[in-house]
Order: structure tokens, then C-alpha cells, then sequence
């Protein structure tokens, strides 16, 4: 593993899929203001993913929001390809996520009165050339289970359908927030695995959030996150198989 | 210094405040209801009570032909009499400038001591005329109000034939005349009748009673039984032509102030519980969802220690509160509309002070039902609440197992989106939820069809008296018995394009014990303007022989068609006749009896004689009708049944409809509460799978559409069983509202059940705004941040 400053020259020629520029985000919680991102620089390159890690309260998870269109930030900008994504209103917004975002929860967020299939299927109704649900399952290897409800599934295979969810849209950007943070060790490799396999089949851009350092090594690269702002950049040579991390 | 839990409490209280707010006013509905009905009922009786006290109201009344004064001793000696008083009371016509018809008034003579003994003037203004001045009269309030007659005025009467101007000295009230309705009327019509007071000096001299009376007022002895004390006074004056002593209750200004009380007193013991029950089934839903949604906080407060007893408190607590809330505003609500109903009662009750009577105890127990209410509503919720273990409580709930549907096994849910397939399953994984919120919203329809149908039976009634069972466009009523060569003058009078003959006789019917006051009206067989119907609203002849009863005077009686009854006359001579009684008809006003003419007056051995004739006329010409009649001699007034139309509806939509619309607005209230509550409490248990749906990708009216959805799935199938409550709910009132002067009709109209759906659709949409405003301002990081 290479330590190198942000915005190497040898990365700049790839295309850019989120291009951040110094941003900011405060917020009111009770009498004080909270710093959550305190001038955030970062360049997200097509196809990759990028793994953030950082401690609590570092700005990780308000910054994937940010990125996912949930939140705006209070300074600076945010460009996604061409678009200026911190001057868009709430319906561009929701528009952006509809039609190329796809996102993953640490508690999978499935809607438990929906199949597996249907929670695929709530999904792929919205964009106009989905995956079919069935395929989107297989993806993860679980077209047996497709009928089954949430509450049939064990935890990892919740998250897998919601990894499936959140892939069969065929998303340009997948952005997933401690996805095996509910998941003991074996299962959440295998939702990792998904996920690199996803990345490896339609090539979407993966940005994941995560506690565990170990899963720093499937990524292309890892940012460190630390007060508001990115501190380290590393660049992996080459992206480990999830099924060679353990923790 | 507030614990550290009742600080939660109030927060919970301010965070939940729609809601409680929500609830609070169902709770204030029926409180508002229960304190209107019971402090307008107060306010009315107290008056009617001080009223009576204080100018000495008769208990026993009787009117004769004429019976030398002496007669009054025999009178005072009866057993059980306390005090009497002799009058002489005359019908008579005024002629009034400002009025085309005929006006009809009731003159009653006053002792020479000036006030009378029983039944009291309260003097509004002016004073009581000299004993030397036979042309003084004082005039009831309600007429002089009507005309504009101040003290001082003067007014032409026909007396006896002769006309006479009058000088109005005074205006004032009698306890007599509290409710002032003019014989055969329906309504209070103060432009067309009018009660006044002269010296009996000048009504004895212009009607020959020199040392004679026509009428009796008597004060009973406490612990005195009034029907011994009539048939006492029956025996004295029948050789006089006594047409039968009767009590307060048969006294028609007490009857008309019974009747209200009767209804205030139904709508008190009637609407306010059904109310009360449905706030109490809405504080049950509500706060057990709550108790569910709070369960983390629950098992928290039990793992720092809490006892069950104190968390059970605590949710306790925060129903008193909205209970409290609820209270207060039902207190101010109903207090404001008891007020303004004793208001509205002054115009049709003239008592000398109508003050509203807001007396604690009805606000305390309105309290104290609210609060049962309350507790009995939430008792259920926070057993459970307390009965959660503090681990099971911390960790979240099992994954709710949804499962396919019955409709979809059958295959039924082929066409349904996935949003359409999380309404239906959402709905059918919590049937008993989802049921009762159905109940809530078919409650609420209940209530307002329940109330709304007052106006239904109302029309009916109007159309079934006015254009069925009386078509005359006006009645003529004579000063005295006229033989039946009448009908030939009558039909020369302009624009009289039929004449019928009626004649009405006072009787007591008698059926073993039971017996009845009424009266046999009696017109021509072959006559076109009156009719009796049967229950299905089918046209009912005069048989030539035999009476028809109303079905209610058949009831009282219980007697059926084919059964003999006895008939007494109670004017002239007390004939006693039996006599069949032929056919029962379904009437809604009065309960009289009905006879063929011809045959009534063969009963009552004279010739064929009438008092009265009912009239088909030409509406272009009845301004001329009316001046024709009020020069004719021998007429004592005209009724004109347009004008009583109208009068009536006025009367109805003044006074019912005011009381009826604040019933309507409690219950769309209720239809309210219900609605907003259970789309709110959907809103915030499924806020993290809507959040989620908005991350997705979904926009705002996707995801509101999916409650939406659900609350309109429920409101549609809450619409159905709605109508069934409102139609049981109304049978049982109208039952209940049943009293001796009014029927309510039972007929509810297509377009109540229409108009309270409407109504219930409206409220749910203004909460489905509400929860779509909630949607909109969905905060999506800090919702998927929250476990679920």
C-alpha cells in the first residue's frame, strides 16, 4: 500500500464521478453547532471503490449522505460529472437518487411487507432499464428465496436482497453505509462479495463506509476520514477478494 | 421541581401535540355535548320552576260554559283544594292594521283585587289597568313584540261581536303562557294569535257574565292527588258544561316546555354517551399504538429501575393530561353553546329572566365521565406497557412477519404494485388494527347520520302533516257551532274553490284504567282535504261509523282495530257513549282521534252541526279572502296552513337546527380526530420503511400515496358498516325521542348517509394533507439513522 496526497497526477486522468471541493456541513443539535464536515476535498473516479474509513463522528456517513443526495451541504461544492449537485433542489435531488443512485443500510432496510422479489421490484418500477428482479437476486444467490419475506431471512440474507435492491437499477454509484455492520464475520464476507462482484460485472462506482479496517483491502482505494475532512488517501495495488478478509 | 418523568410527560405531551390535541377534542366533544344538553336542561327547568313558585301556577284547570259565582264555594270545599280562582276567558278576534288575515286572541279576565291570585302577571312594562277603566287590556309580551305595541297603544278587538278600541296599558308575562300557542296551531305565531288581560268588570259586561264564570284555576293541597281533585271538580261543574278539569300535564304550555325538557333530556342521556364511547375506544387505539412505538423508552425506564406501577402511571398520566386538555375545552365549548341554546330558548319561552345556569356539578360530572372515559380507554394499553420486561422491551421488535394475503393466494392481487401490495398487507397483517380503525371512522359516520337524520325525519314529518294528512290551504274557525248551511256562505267568499265542514270535540277516552284527554275531530266522509295514512304511508278512509285512533292515542290506550272503546264528552251534558274503534293511523304530530262528522254529531246528540271548515282556495285571490273573512261575523280567526308551513320551518330551523348543527360539528370533529390520529400514527410507525422509499428514489407523493392509500382503503371500507351504526344508532334515538306531543318519524334519507360520507371523505382528505405535509418534511438521514 502506497500513502500518497489527495489528487494524485496519476489519478486525475481517470473520469471523475464525484468531484467534492471543500465541503462543509454544520448543523444545529440543541444550543451548540456541530462541525460535521469542516472543508471535505475528494475526487470519486468511475468504476471504483473506494472504502472510508474513519471513527465515529469523523463526517464519513454525512458526507455518503451528501454524495447520495440526502442532505446538502452547507459549503463549498459537489459536482457529479457535470452537475452541480449543491444547487439542486429537492426534486432534482430525488431524481438523482432515483435514477442513478443506489443505496445500502447497515439494517438493511428492507419493507417488511414486500417479498424479496418486491423489495427488488419496488426498485427496478422507477428506472427504465432495470435488471430483472430474478437476475438482481441471482447476483447475490438468492433467486431460491425470492418469495420469501423479510422476516424469513436471516440478517445476511437481508442484506444481500437489499444489496440486490440497490443494484438492480443498475445504479451508476452505490454508496453503502456499514453495510456488515449488523452481519457476524462469514456472512458479512459473503455480502461483500456481492458487492465486488457487482462492481465487477456492471462496474458501478462503490463508495462504502466502514468501522473495520480489514475491509480497507477490497477497495481501490481507502480515504481516511478524520474531524470533517479527508486526512490519508491510500491506493491498494491490487483490490483483495473478500472471501481472503477475515475479522 | 417537576421529576425527570413528568418533564418527559409534558414533552411527549408538546412533541405529540397534533395528536393530542387530536384526541383532546374528541374528548371535548363529548364533554361539550354532555354539559350543553344538561346545563340548557337546568337552566330551563330552574326558570320554569322559580317561574311557577314565585307567580303561583295552577295545577288544576278548567274551562265550563258558565256557572253562577257561588259555584266557586262549592269549588273551595272540595278535599284537597287549596285555593281558587274564577275567570272568564274568551277567544276573540283583534283586528290588526298590520296583519291581512283575521288575528285570533285569548282574553282573560283579571279579579277586581287587580292581581290575580293564581298564575301571576309579571309586569314588563306599563301597568295592570284601572279597575274603573273597562277599555284598558294588558297584552302579552310575545304578541306586542311582534306588532310593535308599546304601552300606551291602541288596538281594535271584535268582543262578542262589537268591535272595541283598546288602550294597551301594560305588557306582560304569565307563567300560563310561558310556550303561547294559539288552539290548533303548531307552532308559536305571535303576529297571529295573542294573549291579553282586561278588568272582569269589562269582560263581564261586554260577554253577559255578570257574577259568573267560564273558567277555573286551582291550587292543590301538597300531598293532594290531582286525578281524585279533577273527577272532584269534574262532578261540580259538568251541570255547567265543564269541559273537564285537567293537570299541568295536559296544560299546553307546560306540555310544549315538558316536551323540550323531554328532549333535552333524551339528547342528555342519548348522545353524549354514544360520544363518550367513541372517545373512549379512540383514547384505547391511540394510546396503545403509542405505548408501541415507545417500548425502547419503556424497557429503558424499567432497566434504570422504574417500577411497572410508575410506567403504567406515567402513560396514565399522559391520558389525564389529553384528558385535561379535553376537559377544559369541552367545559368552554359546551358552556359557550348552552348559553347560546338557553339564549335561543328566551325567544320561544318567555319567562320574566332566562338566565344560563352553569351549575358545577354538571361540569364536574362531565368531568368525572371524561375521565372514566379516559382511563377505561387506556387501561388496556398501559397493562401492557406494564407488563413489558425491560429486555424485551430495549431490544426492537421481531421483524413483523408479513405473509400473502388470502385475496392474493386466490390469486386476486395479480395487478397490484408493490405499493399497492404494502397497503393491502400492511392492512391485513394488523386486522385487529386495522379494524379498529374502521370502527372508529364507522363510528364517527354513525354519529353524524345519527344526528344528521333529525332533518330527514323532520321533512317527513312536514311532508306527511302538511301535504298529506292536511291539505288545506286554510282553516276557518267560528265563534260558536254553525249549522251546516254554512258550507253555502263559505263557498261564496272569494276564491274558495272547496269548503269541508269540521267540528272537534273535547273527550276522555277510556280503554279499562287507561284513559286519555284528546279530542275527536271530526270531518265528511267524502272530504278531499284531510286524510288519516296508515303505517306504509297508505291513504286510511273515515268509515261511516266507529273512530281512528292515532297510532300513538292507540299505544296509550292499548287498544287495537276491532277493540270497543268508551267516549266521554267532556263538554255538554258528559255524554258516555262506547264505540268501535275501527282503523289506527300512523301520525307524527298531535294524537287525536278521527270521526266521520255525521256520525259524531249523531254521537253527541245534535244536529248536523261544525266550528270550524277547512278551505281549498285560489292563492291569487287570498289577500281578498282573508278581508272577506275578517269582517264576516261569527268567524273567530283563519289559519293559514302556508303560514303555519313556514312558521314551522322557521321555528325548526331556528331552534332544532342550531341544536342539530352543534351535534353535527362534534361529530365531524370526532370524524376528525379519528381520521388524523390513525394517519399520523401510521405515518410514524412506518416512518423508516417511507424514508427508505424516499432514499430509493421515490418521490414525496409516492410515498404519501402508499398512507393515503391505506387510510382511504379504510375510510372506504368503514363507509358501509358506517351507514349500518348510523342506522341502528338513529332507530335508537328516535325511539327514545318519542314524547305525547311530537313523533319523530323514522325515514332516513339516501342523501344523510350521502352527506355524511361526503363529510367523512373531507375530513380524511384534510388528514391526509396533514400526513402528506409530514411526508414532505420527512427527515430522511436522521430516520434511517434510528434503528427500527
Amino acid at each position: 500500500m502506497l500513502s500518497e496526497p489527495a489528487l494524485s497526477s496519476e489519478t486525475a486522468v481517470r473520469a471523475t464521478a464525484f468531484r467534492a471541493i471543500g465541503l462543509t456541513k454544520t448543523y444545529q443539535m440543541g444550543e451548540t453547532l456541530v462541525h460535521a464536515l469542516r472543508g471535505a476535498d475528494l475526487d470519486v473516479y468511475r468504476g471504483e471503490i473506494v472504502v472510508l474509513l474513519g471513527p465515529s463522528g469523523s463526517g464519513k456517513s454525512t458526507l455518503l449522505n451528501i454524495l447520495g443526495g440526502l442532505d446538502r451541504a452547507t459549503g463549498g461544492r459537489l459536482m457529479f460529472g457535470d452537475t452541480d449537485l449543491t444547487a439542486a433542489n429537492d426534486r432534482k435531488l430525488t431524481e438523482f437518487r432515483r435514477r442513478r443512485v443506489g443505496f445500502i443500510f447497515q439494517f438493511y432496510n428492507l419493507i417488511p411487507s414486500l417479498t424479496a422479489r418486491e423489495n427488488v421490484t419496488l426498485v427496478t418500477d422507477l428506472v427504465a432499464q432495470p435488471m430483472p428482479a430474478d437476475e438482481a437476486l441471482d447476483l447475490v444467490g438468492l433467486k431460491e428465496r425470492a418469495d420469501h419475506f423479510p422476516a424469513q431471512l436471516s440478517g445476511g440474507e437481508q442484506q444481500r436482497v437489499a444489496v440486490a435492491r440497490a443494484v438492480a437499477k443498475r445504479p451508476e454509484i452505490l454508496l453503502c453505509d456499514e453495510p456488515t455492520g449488523a452481519l457476524d464475520s462469514a456472512t458479512g464476507i459473503r455480502v461483500l462479495q456481492a458487492l465486488a462482484d457487482v462492481n465487477a460485472r456492471i462496474g458501478t462506482t462503490t463508495v462504502l463506509i466502514t468501522h473495520n479496517v480489514a475491509i480497507g483491502a477490497m477497495g481501490d482505494r481507502v480515504i481516511h476520514f478524520a474531524n470533517g475532512r479527508v486526512a490519508t488517501i491510500e491506493t491498494n495495488a491490487k483490490r483483495a477478494d473478500p472471501a481472503q478478509l477475515s475479522w | 421541581m417537576l421529576s425527570s418523568l413528568n418533564r418527559k410527560l409534558l414533552r411527549d405531551v408538546w412533541r405529540m401535540r397534533g395528536q393530542v390535541l387530536a384526541i383532546a377534542s374528541v374528548v371535548a366533544a363529548a364533554v361539550a355535548t354532555f354539559v350543553l344538553a344538561l346545563t340548557a336542561m337546568r337552566s330551563l327547568t330552574d326558570a320554569r320552576d322559580i317561574y311557577y313558585e314565585r307567580y303561583r301556577f295552577a295545577n288544576v284547570f278548567a274551562q265550563l260554559k258558565r256557572a253562577p259565582e257561588p259555584v266557586a264555594e262549592r269549588l273551595r270545599a272540595l278535599r284537597g283544594v287549596a285555593r281558587v280562582e274564577t275567570r272568564i276567558q274568551q277567544f276573540i278576534t283583534i283586528d290588526m292594521p298590520d296583519t291581512i288575515e283575521p288575528v285570533r286572541g285569548l282574553f282573560t279576565s283579571l279579579p277586581a283585587s287587580g292581581e290575580p291570585v293564581l298564575n301571576a302577571l309579571f309586569l314588563r312594562s306599563g301597568r295592570m289597568p284601572s279597575p274603573d277603566r273597562p277599555d284598558e287590556l294588558v297584552l302579552h309580551e310575545g304578541f306586542a313584540e311582534a306588532h310593535g305595541i308599546k304601552p300606551g297603544a291602541s288596538i281594535t278587538a271584535i268582543l262578542n261581536g262589537k268591535r272595541r278600541k283598546l288602550t294597551v296599558v301594560g305588557i306582560a308575562l304569565s307563567p300560563e303562557f310561558i310556550y303561547v300557542i294559539g288552539p290548533g296551531e303548531l307552532v308559536p305565531d305571535n303576529r297571529r294569535f295573542g294573549v291579553g288581560w282586561m278588568t272582569r268588570e269589562a269582560l263581564a259586561a261586554a260577554y253577559d257574565f255578570k257574577r259568573a264564570f267560564n273558567g277555573v284555576t286551582i291550587q292543590t293541597l301538597r300531598g293532594a292527588s290531582e286525578p281524585d281533585v279533577v273527577a272532584r271538580v269534574d262532578r261540580v261543574l259538568a251541570p255547567f258544561g265543564g269541559s273537564g278539569a285537567y293537570g299541568r300535564s295536559d296544560h299546553i304550555s307546560h306540555a310544549f316546555i315538558d316536551s323540550e325538557l323531554n328532549q333535552l333530556s333524551t339528547m342528555a342521556s342519548v348522545i353524549p354517551p354514544i360520544f363518550f364511547l367513541v372517545s373512549a375506544f379512540l383514547l384505547h387505539i391511540v394510546i396503545s399504538r403509542l405505548i408501541q412505538t415507545e417500548r425502547e423508552q419503556i424497557g429503558l425506564l424499567k432497566a434504570f429501575g422504574y417500577t411497572d406501577r410508575e410506567v403504567g402511571w406515567h402513560y396514565i398520566k399522559f391520558s389525564l393530561v389529553v384528558l385535561a386538555i379535553g376537559v377544559a375545552l369541552g367545559w368552554g365549548l359546551g358552556a359557550w353553546f348552552g348559553r347560546a341554546i338557553t339564549t335561543m330558548y328566551s325567544e320561544y319561552f318567555r319567562f320574566p329572566v332566562l338566565s344560563y345556569s352553569a351549575s358545577p356539578d354538571v361540569f364536574l360530572l362531565a368531568a368525572f365521565l371524561g375521565s372514566a372515559t379516559a382511563i377505561s380507554g387506556t387501561l388496556a394499553a398501559t397493562t401492557a406497557a406494564m407488563r413489558l420486561a425491560p429486555a424485551v422491551a430495549m431490544s426492537p421488535p421481531a421483524p413483523t412477519v408479513y405473509r400473502e394475503t388470502l385475496l392474493e393466494r386466490f390469486g386476486l392481487g395479480a395487478g397490484l404494485s408493490a405499493v399497492g401490495f404494502m397497503i393491502v398487507r400492511h392492512i391485513a397483517r394488523w386486522p385487529a388494527r386495522s379494524l379498529a380503525t374502521v370502527t372508529g371512522v364507522a363510528l364517527a359516520i354513525g354519529l353524524l347520520i345519527s344526528t344528521l337524520q333529525f332533518f330527514d325525519s323532520i321533512d317527513v314529518m312536514i311532508d306527511s302533516f302538511f301535504f298529506r294528512t292536511q291539505k288545506q290551504d286554510a282553516t276557518i274557525q267560528f265563534t260558536e257551532l254553525r249549522s251546516d248551511d254554512v258550507r253555502h256562505d263559505l263557498s261564496r267568499l272569494p276564491g274558495v274553490l272547496r269548503a269541508e265542514l269540521r267540528r272537534v270535540a273535547i273527550v276522555r277516552l277510556r280503554n279499562g284504567h287507561l284513559s286519555q284527554r284528546t279530542l275527536i275531530i271530526g270531518t265528511d266522509g267524502d272530504g278531499t282535504l284531510t286524510q288519516q295514512v296508515s303505517e306504509g304511508d297508505r291513504a286510511l278512509g273515515l268509515p261511516p261509523e266507529g273512530l281512528v285512533l292515532s297510532d300513538y292515542l292507540a299505544r296509550q290506550l292499548s287498544v287495537k282495530e276491532g277493540d270497543r272503546i268508551q267516549v266521554e264528552f267532556l263538554e255538554e251534558r258528559h255524554l258516555e257513549v262506547v264505540s268501535p274503534v275501527v282503523r289506527i293511523a300512523s301520525e307524527f304530530i298531535s294524537s287525536a282521534a278521527y270521526m266521520e262528522r255525521t256520525a259524531l254529531n249523531r254521537l253527541m246528540q245534535t244536529p248536523a252541526v261544525a266550528d270550524s271548515a277547512l278551505l281549498k282556495t285560489d292563492t291569487a285571490a287570498e289577500a281578498s279572502l282573508f278581508r272577506a273573512v275578517k269582517d264576516a261575523p261569527g268567524v273567530l280567526g283563519t289559519i293559514a296552513n302556508k303560514q303555519t308551513v313556514k312558521t314551522f320551518r322557521q321555528l325548526i330551523d331556528e331552534h332544532l337546527g342550531t341544536t342539530l348543527t352543534i351535534y353535527v360539528l362534534f361529530a365531524s370533529i370526532i370524524a376528525v380526530g379519528v381520521t388524523y390520529n390513525s394517519g399520523r400514527i401510521s405515518f410514524s410507525e412506518r416512518a423508516n420503511e417511507l424514508a427508505t422509499l424516499r432514499v430509493l428514489g421515490h418521490h414525496k407523493r409516492e410515498v404519501a400515496a402508499i398512507l393515503i392509500g391505506e387510510i382511504a382503503l379504510l375510510t372506504a371500507a368503514a363507509i358501509p358498516l358506517g351507514c349500518l351504526i348510523g342506522y341502528g344508532l338513529s332507530w335508537t334515538i328516535i325511539t327514545m325521542f318519542t314524547t305525547d306531543l311530537y313523533r319523530m318519524p323514522f325515514g332516513l334519507l339516501p342523501k344523510t348517509y350521502a352527506n355524511a360520507s361526503i363529510a367523512i371523505v373531507v375530513a380524511t382528505a384534510l388528514s391526509c394533507i396533514m400526513v402528506a405535509w409530514r411526508v414532505h418534511r420527512l427527515d430522511l438521514v436522521r430516520v434511517l439513522k434510528a434503528r427500527e
